[in-house]
């Protein structure tokens, strides 16, 4: 009985295709006297954890702060590399993404199965999106100088054009590339000694902000799976969709932290 | 007297009498290994940990040892005679005696030869050797012993018993950061094996980003030390969570042994403090791999910021050390005086205020590198912080106070946690004082105040509660002669080795000195002399608890009187701790009106209040 | 030293230390009283020693008494006393306060005085490196002189002269008279104490910290001293010199040789002080003569011989012009290549010896002393007189020619 084995499927013993969905079989911990008991310990311990991502997100928007205070020129120096509509794009979709969260965990609430299930592979889209628009059109430009043709930031660098690939899909921009953090910094034209600070903030915070979104994802996923397999989450169990909406909102208000603070430093 | 209410015990459908302890093996070797590995029994998580610290314990006082035994003689060079490979002097042409420069004093670089022949006899070798050993002997005892020492292992047995509840709130959380507290552990072992760390157990930066550029030590190490905060967090967090969700029935808030609010106080910190580590260790490790400049000068950064934030994680960690060991002293000293605690509330404020408070003074560490400003602050502040402690010790002193004292094992070393940590904390005064910290920073003065605080209070703390908590963990007696025995040759050796370390510190020896001007030796060589006699005490209390394992007398379920719910399971508890779920009907301490569980009022007379009692 | 210097100053203090607090400081201290914010120091470290031990026996003889009064007694209980008191309990909160109170107020009062220079202070500035330091005068000079100390358990309280002992250097300071640093590290944090002034500041790359003192010479009568050798300080016309040595810490952890970074303060009369710097500035000396100079007060003496003897770098003798085996395969030791081993000496290294020279700056060793320290290398060459050795860069180096 105390043994992780005899635990790792709350939902009763006949698993799948059982007449009666997930929820309703859900039994609570055996230390728990009732269920709602621990829901309520579930969701105070996640609130702590989610207290734990807030400080440490703490620690790196001190640095931020500081460093912003001691080189506020070379701060939007590097801003300025940043385009604003990638970030608000992005801004939209986690926005988006929240919503559909939200609306998934209230459809589970109801036992709208289906809807709850579209509603959450929405959400694990919509981070998708966010993680794609980062990696391909943020990233990869910046460290390798090869931009996708349709790029809005494109016209800006029009002149200094030196490559294409694919057709003309690819563009490379002459020395944009080399905006790594720190040390690896080699962009020709920068203005500001201090610019590869700024880069290395910048990495630092979106990268484990993407971090995070990755983990929100897998969690989705997880939901998305138990709620396929065995109805997991209904109007009278569904802790697991509520938690892992509630990480997805934290990653969702850091990221509005990030964006005025990384892109709109004028 | 009765917390059981037994009509409802069975109304709530308890289990019945004959399930077996916790400690019955589940079947033939390597079922019983497979259902230890796997399991979510709070209280097998509490003795596995309980066996990591101490092996980790063992590791870090090996390498303190390491430490003493190299500072027992500093490095010096003299002539010898030289010899041939038979071992006969060698002779010059005019027949006079070969002469030869010899480095001695290295001990360890004896003892661990260097792979390179050209390192052989340098000094550099010797120091190097020695910088390891120290930062091997801090970290370990720092991130793998102390700060999971009392809380994972006490704390997770006898959280759930004190509460009367089944399990922590999170069982498979539980065991998951016991499963990271190993990873840890594994990568600052393996960081040592591949040939260690010259760092400090503070990683200042922009050293600890620049010593050995080209190699992963650091790095993994520094990644050990996050991975352990990972474990800190949870267990943390768990604690919070079972304390306010399962306290059993009719058990207040203030109805909760104080231990439980050392606990919860602590963890209050754990949760709070350490993601700031995380993060800043975090990014030490990509300082170290991108070279991100955040802390490095030469790209912008500011080194100080890194004390900052290290000290913002680590002056709150002090206390994470310390508030359980006051919890285990709060437990002690009534149970083994008979005397219900003096100003239970001021106790259990104290330790919230001291959690609260301690959040705000980590400047004191840098008192010789940041602003004037600042450092005053910091300085009022940490005065701030002694008062909350000071009224603890007050409370304790006025505990024993027309007490029924038995000079037991625990009560031994609880008594000897008074005076030891007095001292320590009382040494904290200087420090925290502007002008005299100028002086004592980063001298001996300092490490003899960390190992009173650290080892005088919470080790041995945590070996009072071992002893305290032992028969019922394990349900075997020990031999109180011989562990008193090893008591004392504790608290002798600890003074010899510590107290001489003041006077060092006043008379000018800088600490994580691998060499040092010989005004210093004869203080140096008792200070060694002393960790042989700690070695001998604890190996004593290695013996003592091995003797009880194998021949020790069954135990009593209550063999102390102690009046908080886990005296009331059987010794040792069976496996959901609790027949039926306890009923709470009287205070922790209330031994002037309660019988305890288990005992009858023949064998332990209840005074004669008067009138006006309470 | 501390030993001897101790002997000497206890017994010839004008004024030793008075009061109900000074009772026990030799206990804690090795001497008193260097100078003012030393002495308030140790007041105020004792009157903090002797309120800790008041409150201390206060509480362990109530614990003591306890423990005997009360012990157990079998079938005896505990008799009843009441678990709270609200007035007690105030009392105990507030009384510490006071003295916490107190405590704090006065450590705040003697920092003050430790980080404010009087306005009419000497000027100078420190440089610290891995693992040596370096104080530039007034006048731009530096102290060339350095003197073995280390452990040495033969002699007890004596000075090493082992041939282990790292050779420190000795800075000459002028007694009763303020003298203010400006600090600045070229690598990792060190921290610059000096014990007998109970003062240390952390030394930052990034940015100048400052430490200031004055030491007591006057009052001292400190002349009966012998230096680290054993010999007397005496003036170019051979007239003793009062003096008193203070040791130098490096308190901040920086790596292998942390424990070796030590100097000595060494606090003379201003005259001598003046003639000493004087002797030490570069201005109107021959290149050979900055050279050594600069050789003896940068560090250098540290790893590099002039006689041939083989040190923990490759010795001076005979380098210039000479043929050096290195990683780059054999280099002409030509002015170019000096220039290049002393701005970035990783960029060829040579055989059969650590690539830990040191890292220096054009700030350190500008043109001047380069070209002294270029001068001082010829000087020291055989091959620097005659003609030139082969410009084969491939032949070995020419043994004998
Ligand atoms: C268990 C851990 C622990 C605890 C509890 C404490 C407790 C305290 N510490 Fe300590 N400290 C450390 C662990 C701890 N410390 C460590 C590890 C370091 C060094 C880290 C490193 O650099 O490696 C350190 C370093 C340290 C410094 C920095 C020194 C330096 O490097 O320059 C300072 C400075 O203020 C300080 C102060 C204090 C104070 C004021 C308390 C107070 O909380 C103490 C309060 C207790 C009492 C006051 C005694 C009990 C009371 C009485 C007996 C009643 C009578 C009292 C009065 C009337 C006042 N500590
Ligand atoms: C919990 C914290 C802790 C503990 C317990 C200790 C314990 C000891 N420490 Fe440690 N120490 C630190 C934390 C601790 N230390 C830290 C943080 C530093 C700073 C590091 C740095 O500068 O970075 C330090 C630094 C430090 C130094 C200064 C090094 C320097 O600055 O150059 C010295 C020197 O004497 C020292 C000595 C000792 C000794 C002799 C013990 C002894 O008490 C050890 C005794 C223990 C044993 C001998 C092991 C025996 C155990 C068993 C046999 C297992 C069985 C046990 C049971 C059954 C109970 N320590
Ligand atoms: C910490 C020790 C150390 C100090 C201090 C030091 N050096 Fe060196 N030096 C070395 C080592 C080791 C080498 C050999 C490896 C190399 O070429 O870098 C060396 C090499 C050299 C060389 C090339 C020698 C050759 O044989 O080719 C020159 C020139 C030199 N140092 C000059 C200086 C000067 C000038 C100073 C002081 C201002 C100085 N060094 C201080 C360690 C030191
Ligand atoms: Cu320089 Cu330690
Ligand atoms: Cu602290």
């Amino acid at each position: 009985m105390t043994t992780l084995d005899t635990r790792s499927n709350p939902l009763g013993a006949d698993v799948q295709g059982g007449a009666t969905p997930g929820w309703k079989r859900y039994i609570p911990g055996h230390h728990w006297r009732t269920a709602d008991e621990e829901f309520d310990a579930c969701t105070l311990g996640f609130w702590l954890f989610l207290a734990t991502e807030v400080l440490l997100f703490a620690g790196l928007f001190v640095g931020y702060t500081i460093m912003r205070f001691k080189f506020p020129d070379a701060f939007t120096n590097g801003s300025s590399y940043l385009d604003w509509r990638w970030g608000t794009l992005n801004t939209v979709v986690l926005l988006l993404s929240s919503y559909t969260m939200a609306a998934s965990i209230r459809a589970f609430q109801l036992d709208r199965q289906k809807q709850g299930k579209i509603l959450l592979s929405a959400t694990f889209i919509f981070g998708l999106v966010f993680l794609l628009i980062k990696f391909t059109f943020e990233y990869t430009p910046k460290l390798s100088g090869w931009f996708i043709a349709f790029d809005p930031a494109l016209p800006h660098y029009a002149s200094l054009i030196d490559g294409q690939a694919l057709g003309g899909l690819f563009k490379h921009v002459e020395g944009y590339g080399g905006k790594a953090p720190g040390q690896f910094f080699s962009y020709a034209f920068s203005e500001d000694p201090w610019e590869p600070l700024w880069w290395s903030i910048y990495y630092c915070a979106t990268g484990i902000h993407a971090l995070h979104v990755i983990i929100g994802m897998t969690l989705i996923a997880w939901c998305f799976r138990r709620a396929v397999l065995y109805k997991a989450y209904g109007p009278s169990h569904y802790t697991m969709v509520e938690n892992t909406g509630l990480y997805w909102h934290l990653v969702d208000l850091i990221w509005i932290f990030l964006f005025p603070l990384l892109y709109l430093i004028h | 007297m009765t917390t059981l209410d037994n009509s409802r015990a069975h109304e709530l459908g308890g289990h019945g009498h004959h399930e077996g302890s916790y400690l019955t093996p589940k079947g033939g070797f390597w079922t019983t290994v497979w259902d230890w590995a796997t399991t979510v029994d709070h209280k097998k998580i509490g003795v596995m940990y309980l066996g990591a610290v101490l092996f980790m314990f063992f590791l870090g006082g090996l390498a303190a040892l390491a430490v003493r035994t190299e500072l027992l003689d500093p490095v010096r060079t003299i002539q010898v005679a030289a010899t041939d490979a038979a071992g006969k002097p060698l002779l010059d042409a005019e027949g006079k005696q070969v002469m030869k420069t010899e480095i001695v004093g290295q001990t360890l670089a004896r003892w661990i030869p260097p792979k390179d022949e050209a390192k052989l006899g340098t000094v550099d070798y010797g120091n190097q050797l020695y910088n390891r050993a120290f930062t091997l002997h801090g970290a370990i005892m720092v991130f793998m012993v102390i700060i999971p020492s009392i809380p994972a292992s006490l704390g997770n047995f006898f959280i759930p018993l004190m509460l009367g509840a089944k399990d922590v709130a999170f069982p498979r959380l539980n065991l998951l950061s016991w499963y990271i507290y190993v990873t840890g552990s594994i990568f600052a072992v393996c960081s040592i094996l591949i040939g260690g760390v010259d760092t400090g157990w503070t990683f200042y930066t922009p050293y600890s980003t620049t010593t050995d550029a080209e190699h992963a030590n650091v790095v993994l190490m520094v990644l050990g030390a996050f991975i352990l905060g990972f474990s800190s967090i949870l267990t943390g967090l768990n604690f919070i969570v079972t304390v306010h969700k399962l306290r059993a029935p009719g058990m207040g808030w203030f109805d909760m042994p104080l231990f439980i609010w050392a606990m919860y106080s602590t963890s209050i910190i754990q949760v709070l403090a350490t993601p700031v580590i995380g993060i800043t260790l975090l990014l030490l490790v990509f300082e170290r791999m991108f070279r991100i400049g955040i802390f490095d000068p030469s790209l912008g950064g500011d080194p100080v910021l890194y004390q900052h934030f290290f000290w913002f994680y680590s002056h709150p960690v002090v206390y994470v050390m310390i508030l359980p060991a006051f919890g285990v002293i709060s437990e002690i000293i009534p149970v083994h005086s008979h005397k219900k605690i003096f100003g239970y509330r001021a106790i259990a404020f104290a330790s919230l205020g001291v959690a609260l408070v301690s959040f705000l003074v980590w400047g004191h560490h840098m008192f010789a590198s940041s602003g004037e400003l600042g450092a005053t602050v910091f300085s009022a502040l940490t005065f701030l912080v002694a008062i909350p402690t000071a009224v603890k010790v007050f409370n304790w002193i006025a505990t024993l106070y027309k007490g029924s004292i038995a000079l037991t094992t625990p009560m031994l070393y609880a008594l000897m946690f008074l005076f030891l940590f007095s001292i320590g904390g009382l040494t904290g005064l200087p420090l925290g004082a502007l002008a005299t910290d100028l002086h004592l920073h980063d001298s001996y003065f300092v490490v003899a105040h960390f190992h009173y605080v650290m080892m005088g209070g919470t080790i041995i703390t945590f070996v009072a509660g071992l002893h305290h908590w032992w028969p019922k963990m394990f349900g075997k007696m020990y031999n109180q002669f011989w562990a008193n025995v090893g008591a004392w040759t504790v608290f002798v050796g600890f003074n010899l080795t510590f107290f001489t370390q003041f006077f060092l510190g006043t008379q000018g020896m800088p600490r994580r000195y691998a060499s040092y001007v010989s005004e210093y030796q004869t203080l140096h060589i008792w200070s060694t002399v002393g960790s042989y006699v700690l070695l001998l005490g604890f190996l004593i209390h290695l013996f003592v608890f091995i003797h009880s394992l194998v021949a020790g007398r069954k135990a009593p379920a209550n063999p102390w009187g102690g009046l908080t719910l886990e005296w009331e399971a059987e010794s040792p508890p069976i496996e959901h701790n609790f027949a039926h779920e306890p009923i709470v009907t009287h205070g922790p301490y209330d031994f002037e009106t309660t019988v305890p569980p288990h005992w009858n009022a023949k064998d332990y007379p209840l005074p004669h209040l008067p009138a006006n009692a309470h | 030293m501390l030993k001897t210097l101790t002997n000497n100053m206890t017994t010839t203090l004008a004024e030793g230390p008075t009061g109900w607090w000074s009772y026990g400081w030799r206990w804690f201290f090795q001497n008193f009283g260097v100078n003012h914010n030393a002495i308030e120091t140790d007041r105020l470290y004792m009157i903090i020693f002797w309120i800790c031990v008041g409150w201390f026996i206060f509480l362990m003889a109530i614990m003591m008494y306890c423990v005997v009064k009360y012990r157990r007694r079998p079938g005896v209980p505990a008799p009843y006393s009441p678990s709270h008191n609200t007035r007690l309990e105030l009392v105990w909160t507030i009384v510490p306060c006071f003295f916490l109170f107190y405590i704090f107020l006065e450590g705040f009062h003697v920092y003050i005085d430790k980080l404010v220079a009087p306005g009419d202070s000497l000027q100078m500035t420190l440089t610290a490196k891995k693992w040596d330091w370096t104080i530039t005068y007034p006048n731009g000079a530096a102290s060339p002189e350095r003197t073995l100390i280390g452990p040495d358990s033969t002699q007890f309280g004596g000075i090493n002269k082992s041939p282990a002992a790292r050779p420190v250097p000795i800075f000459y300071m002028p007694g009763d008279i303020p003298v203010h640093i400006n600090m600045i590290s070229q690598d990792v944090m060190h921290s610059f104490w000096v014990p007998d002034f109970r003062v240390k500041f952390d030394v930052f790359p990034n940015r100048y910290t400052t430490y200031w003192f004055q030491a007591k010479l006057k009052d001292a009568q400190a002349s009966n001293l012998k230096d680290s050798t054993g010999k007397d300080v005496v003036t170019a016309q051979g007239e003793k010199v009062p003096f008193i040595d203070h040791f130098i810490f490096c308190a901040e952890y920086c790596g292998d040789q942390h424990s070796e970074m030590l100097g000595i303060i060494r606090i003379v009369p201003m005259a001598y002080y003046l003639a000493k710097t004087e002797e030490w500035n570069i201005e109107g000396k021959s290149p050979e003569e900055i050279g050594k100079l600069v050789f003896q007060s940068q560090g250098c003496s540290a790893c590099h011989t002039v006689d041939g003897s083989k040190g923990a770098a490759p010795t001076w003798k005979d380098l210039y012009l000479s043929h050096q085996p290195t990683n780059q395969g054999s280099v002409l030791a030509d002015d170019n290549y000096i220039r290049e081993s002393i701005y970035t000496p990783q960029a060829k290294l040579v055989d059969g010896y650590p690539s830990n020279m040191p890292v220096y700056t054009s700030a350190q060793i500008d043109e001047r002393r380069m070209q002294g320290l270029i001068a001082y290398m010829k000087s020291l060459s055989k091959f620097a007189s005659s003609t030139p050795a082969p410009a084969d860069p491939a032949a070995p180096a020419p043994e004998k020619k």
